[in-house]
């Protein structure tokens, strides 16, 4: 059990300084010790999201969510799995976690809308619109 | 005008899968459509003729962008467009002329400030509901495919630019009217706001309360009172 901890120590002094696969090393070395570690699968799970791994993260967030008594820190976990969920095209996944943070903590919430903002809507609206000439400018911008 | 609506403002951070362009490309166009709204159409005259849309060749304002850039000339990004400006730059990507119908109980532009806009109409809200009701000649099933069914009736279920504003702050919002539903006659609206429409309870102060539609894509339903209370203005070809 110690030692799960030193890992645990380990891996958060890691995703701190933003090594995010050496923090997901310890958090699995001390995942190996202990499955029961709602900071180690956390931890794991904001590591491998930051590397945009966001398949690794869904997984291992579901088990922090799973595993935490603490709304705020359920909130979070629901947060970071929603912008997975997101980029993993889980729409229907990601507004369940959009609900559960809006029924946990408004704090979070306000930080997840501000968060997945796509940007300016109108290009939305005219890349959904005129497909054809939003990729005929996006063709001539990019070209050299 | 009483004050300037910007209309889908600021830039936040860009989520790749939900906008379907990757991050560098929505980055990109973020720029050059702020650029072209807030630079271009500022100080050229913009193409607004059939004609002239027709043969318009957007590498002369890609040129002018690219020499902005270069001069390391600011692009002003912290607003989104004022509605003549929206006109103009859709109109332009549309590449056909567009008549702006414009709700004239919450419009805050008035004829002297709308003399860019080629074609622009003030409509009471009951009449450009009254349009878009009329316009939508397919009703759509929303317990199916809604983009199967728009592929299918073409014409019959056009699809417009819809500008939203719910009376808080200065800023707007930038959604698509779709169609109409076939029983309830609601609004099918998409609104690329990811996860829950801004036209949801939670997310306006007009007290429109937006109802999702089973679907992948972000489509939901509004009655056509709700849509009537924040609905600005909407782009229509002419």
């Amino acid at each position: 059990m110690q030692q799960a901890e030193e890992y645990m120590r380990i891996g958060n002094t890691k995703l701190q300084s933003k090594e995010y696969p050496a923090a997901i090393a310890y958090f699995d070395a001390a995942l190996k010790l202990d499955s029961s570690l709602e900071d180690a699968h956390w931890g794991r799970g904001f590591a491998s999201y930051q590397l945009r791994d966001n398949a690794s993260a869904e997984p291992a967030l579901s088990r922090a969510i799973q595993l935490s008594s603490n709304p705020l820190r359920k909130a979070l976990a629901h947060f970071i799995r929603c912008l997975a969920r997101v980029n993993l095209n889980d729409r229907k996944g990601a507004m369940q976690d959009y609900e559960a943070v809006a029924a946990l903590d408004r704090n979070t919430l306000d930080r997840l809308q501000s968060q997945t903002c796509v940007g300016t809507s109108q290009i939305m609206v005219l890349a959904m619109l005129y497909p054809s000439q939003f990729v005929f400018i996006v063709e001539r911008l990019t070209r050299a | 005008m009483k004050r300037p609506i910007h209309f889908s403002g600021k830039v936040g951070p860009i989520s790749d899968a939900m906008s379907g362009y990757s991050r560098d490309v929505n980055g990109m166009m973020q720029d050059f459509y702020h650029y072209m709204g807030h630079v271009w159409v500022q100080n050229f005259d913009p193409p607004q003729s059939a004609d002239e849309l027709a043969h318009f060749d957007i590498g002369e304002v890609i040129g002018r962008y690219r020499a902005h850039q270069t001069a390391g000339k600011p692009i002003p990004m912290d607003k989104g467009l004022g509605l003549v400006s929206s006109y103009l730059v859709t109109q332009i990507v549309a590449s056909t002329p567009l008549v702006c119908l414009l709700n004239s109980a919450i419009a805050q532009e008035d004829a002297s400030t709308t003399e860019r806009m080629a074609r622009v109409r003030f409509l009471a809200p009951q009449d450009l509901i009254a349009i878009l009701l009329k316009k939508s000649r397919a009703r759509l099933n929303t317990h199916k495919d809604i983009g199967d069914q728009i592929t299918r009736w073409g014409a019959l279920c056009p699809m417009y630019t819809t500008l939203i504003y719910d009376e808080e702050g200065d800023m707007g919002h930038c959604i698509v009217q779709v169609g109409v539903e076939n029983k309830s006659e609601r609004l099918i609206i998409w609104d690329p706001w990811p996860l829950r429409s801004l036209l949801c309870r939670e997310n306006n102060k007009a007290g429109v309360a937006a109802e999702a539609v089973a679907s992948d894509e972000p489509f939901w339903t509004v009655s056509p009172a709700e849509l009537a209370s924040v609905l600005y203005a909407i782009f229509m070809p002419a």
